[in-house]
């Protein structure tokens, strides 16, 4: 409501009033469709004067903090904007910090500043310093950068949600096919120190007969922080090693981070030419960290110090020793950038974009070396918008080994995959280990007897429950990762009750491979994520929508996970719209209801939407191997189309329309399947199609 | 490209003085102004992306037609940052030349309450991007 004159005045120099451009503009903007339909209304926005970096001055930026402010109306829910592990599935009514933070609360959150609302718009915040978004508080959507010289963003309007991915697609890039072996699983350990440690966790599992894709070495793999070598003491022979795991079908993943002590052999050089990240005044900055013993970062938003990174890491670590893929930890940067100067800019102007330009000085090391020959994956721990198209998969950080982290990691897993970026994993089960006082007991006999693991889980006696838990959800993640520091993490780790059940889930994952993949593919096809909160299939079902415990894994699965420890049953809400079926009684059951499903410890509630066509693979234990389908699953119901996509799984072919394509359509009336493109199976349909329930 | 110039310029200048005093403009800066808007549209007729530019007191708000449901928004009180700077992107995903050349399908209507409502882009038939009123309300 408006002030008179006076009282303005005598509130000017006090509170700055509307001097100086700090005063809202009422230059509003309403977008529809071209059919009218309202999607976005922005009221007012801002520029107020800020301090300049001398760095953005000499580049002739001066800074202002910028915001717009759009109506929020009460039906409107909003999802997305990177990693939040709050517990948060509607963003409405939150307050989100949309810059990486190692230490936010609950864990790391991680600023991808594009959000999707319920009324079939997205917007993409194109400002990449510190952004405070606050939703749905008083009636209004703010966004507030804090540095900036304009309000930029991309309105991208569709009917579906899937629509406004191809448009965030179109915008910041292709979400390319991974290496096929990495949809499978990655067994990871913080750390394996040795050669011969990891030789022979990779040597069980074959053993056992238990799939294995990928296996990692994490840091600390070298003699000293900025060396870029293998510790000869521990990894003697890293060229036959890798050739080993080859032999077996196992892939490798190398832990590479981005910091140089003083004192290496490139700390100099990199000093020199002013490639560490480093303040204003030229000084290096290691943050928290020992300067001797880890050292600053080096500045991959440089051109000639990315193309330098890569090439080392090309020379020193994939050609003489064969590693597969690379995992860029410490994305951030770990060290908090707000006081130091990027190459592009200062570190306030380009808080967020590091993810960006350190993925992609490998990711296109890579293509530009190795050409369309051999698919890239890299693992991240923060991103940025476009950060998908550089062959990445992004963890959520290092979180506690706990319960409530199970609980609150699946919206936060739902809400980056979300934010346009498909692949986005956990370490399961958790990476810190929780303090457990000496008299610490479950508050619920624990489902899983772990007294034969007592040297692994010490008295945390609920952690191999814990551990199922989280491998059951993990399965029906985009990518499935072992990962954190106990000294044993491997599906035998966790006691003789648990190991079956682990292996239960993995041999499904495997099972699931030609589903998953053929996901995959349609996610490079349309940029939409194939791990789907439900208010992207369901946005007619207003029960949906903030619902932070399930989701649809491709077009088929509803997944439920259980996050209470010694539950054996949870309720589920089956959306609206379509019948679905209990994926291991068959039973079928209306939609639109809650039910209680029953959650023995070794079930992981999962549900199929009644129309959906599920191909399942013959068992394998590696992607080298052959995979044949030996079963389709068709849920009647409702008429259900799905593409099965094959091919090599390891080079960029299928962007030239190599591969095979299989359509598979169900005609519920006729209760009919038919096939036409490339065969997938070699007997009689009879003999591989089930139709369920009949 | 169909672009009602005519009625344009007829409605907006019509209503001239209201909007200078309710803005302060002087009557060139007003007539800049229209012919601003005017000048984007046409612009905007002959390269489909090109952005359409209004700029009133020192503000420069910029709409710029990426593909058929993409609209890029870029306001300012600096205009070559509004307006131009293009090449810093971030976002830098080189966009296929097929998609920048589709015309948007959205709308989007500009008003500076309690004095303008300018539609400045409405589809009306594919894939023409839009016709231009600018109308003064009170």
């Amino acid at each position: 409501m408006p002030l008179d004159a006076l009282n303005l005045q005598l509130r000017e120099p006090y509170f700055g009033g509307g001097g100086g451009g700090r005063a809202p503009r009422n230059d509003a903007l309403l977008f529809t469709t071209p059919a009218g339909k309202m999607l976005l209304h922005m009221r007012t926005w801002r520029m107020m004067p800020a301090h300049t970096e001398p760095v953005d001055a000499a580049a002739g930026v001066k800074s202002y903090r910028i915001a717009a402010s759009f109506d929020s109306p009460d039906d409107e829910h909003y999802y997305g904007l990177g990693q939040q592990q709050k517990g948060w599935m509607d963003l409405r009514d939150h307050e989100i910090h949309c810059w990486h933070d190692y230490g936010a609360l609950g864990g790391e959150d991680v600023c991808v500043p594009f959000m999707v609302s319920s009324r079939g718009y997205g917007l993409v915040w194109d400002n990449p310093s510190k952004t405070t978004v606050t939703l749905g508080i008083n009636g209004q959507n703010n966004w507030s950068s804090d540095v900036g010289d304009r309000v930029s963003y991309f309105v991208v309007a569709g009917d579906t949600t899937d629509e406004i991915y191809q448009g965030y697609r179109l915008l910041t890039g292709v979400t390319h096919m991974l290496p096929k072996s990495v949809y499978g699983y990655i067994q990871s350990k913080a750390i394996y120190p040795t050669q011969d440690q990891l030789m022979d966790v990779a040597k069980e599992y074959r053993e056992k007969k238990l799939p294995l894709g990928v296996i990692v070495v994490d840091f600390l793999n070298m003699t000293r922080q900025g060396e870029m070598d293998l510790d000869p003491k521990r990894w003697p022979d890293p060229a036959g090693m890798n050739r080993e795991l080859h032999a077996m079908g196992i892939d490798t993943l190398l832990s590479v981070w981005p910091h140089y002590a003083p004192g290496t052999q490139f700390y100099d050089m990199l000093l020199s030419k002013g490639w560490l990240i480093h303040t204003p005044d030229g000084k290096v900055d290691a943050g928290g960290y020992r300067m001797n013993t880890i050292g600053p970062n080096i500045d991959t938003t440089n051109p000639e110090a990315a193309r330098w990174w890569w090439e080392k890491i090309r020379d020193r670590y994939v050609k003489p020793y064969g590693f597969d893929y690379i995992w860029l930890d410490e994305t951030e940067p770990d060290v908090d950038p707000a006081n130091d100067v990027f190459s592009i800019g200062s570190g306030p102007r380009f808080y967020n974009v590091f993810p960006l330009f350190h993925t992609a000085s490998v990711y296109e090391g890579f293509r530009r070396d190795f050409g369309d020959s051999r698919r890239v994956m890299i693992l991240a721990r923060a991103a940025y918008l476009g950060a998908q198209r550089n062959g990445t998969v992004f963890w959520s950080s290092d979180i506690y080994a706990t319960w409530d982290m199970l609980k609150r990691s699946i919206p936060a897993g739902l809400n980056f995959t979300a934010s346009g970026l498909p692949y986005w994993d956990t370490d399961i089960a958790g990476f810190f280990s929780p303090s457990i006082p000496p008299d610490y007991h479950a508050e619920l006999k624990p489902l899983v007897d772990g007294s034969d693991v007592r040297g692994t889980i010490g008295n945390y006696e609920d952690y191999p429950e814990l551990f199922v838990r989280w491998y059951e959800w993990g399965a029906f993640q985009p990518v499935m990762r072992a990962h954190g520091e106990r000294d044993h993490n491997e599906v035998w780790s966790y006691g003789k009750q648990a190991e079956p059940i682990l292996a239960k889930y993995l041999k499904l994952r495997y099972q699931l491979l030609p589903y998953t993949y053929s996901a995959a593919y349609k996610s490079y096809q349309t940029g939409a994520p194939y791990m789907r909160a439900l208010f992207m299939d369901f946005p007619n079902d207003p029960r949906v929508a903030d619902i932070p415990d399930e989701y649809m894994y491709g077009p088929a699965f509803l997944v439920a996970p259980v996050t209470e420890q010694g539950a054996t049953h949870r309720s589920v809400y089956l959306p609206a719209g379509c019948d679905w079926y209990n994926y291991w009684t068959n039973e079928r059951l209306h939609g639109g209801q809650t039910i209680v499903a029953n959650a023995p410890i070794d079930t992981l509630p999962l549900f199929v939407r009644a129309g959906s066509i599920v191909p399942l693979g013959s068992e394998i234990l590696n992607t080298d191997q052959p995979q044949t389908i030996t079963s389709v699953k068709v849920y009647p119901g409702a008429d259900g189309s799905f593409t099965l996509f094959q091919d090599d799984g390891k080079t960029y072919s299928y962007e030239q329309g190599t591969g095979s394509i299989t359509h598979l359509t169900w005609d519920d009336k006729a209760h009919r399947l038919k096939h036409d493109g490339a065969p997938t199976w070699t007997g009689t349909d009879k003999s591989v199609v089930t139709v369920v329930g009949k | 490209m169909q672009i009602l110039l005519a009625e344009t310029v007829r409605e907006c200048t019509g209503r001239g003085l209201g909007i200078q005093r309710r803005f302060t403009l002087k009557p060139y800066l007003l007539a800049l102004a229209t012919a601003l808007v005017v000048i984007g549209l046409s612009a905007a007729a002959v390269a489909q992306s090109a952005p359409l530019v209004i700029e009133r007191d020192g503000r420069v708000i910029s709409l710029e037609p990426y593909a058929a449901n993409i609209l890029r928004v870029t306001i300012s009180s600096d205009k070559a940052a509004a307006t131009s700077a293009r090449d810093t992107d971030l976002l830098r995903n080189p966009l296929p030349k097929d998609g920048r050349a589709n015309p948007t399908r959205m709308a989007a209507r500009y008003s500076a309450p309690p004095a303008w409502l300018c539609t400045l882009l409405q589809e009306t038939s594919r894939p023409v991007i839009s016709q231009s009123q600018c109308l003064l309300t009170r």
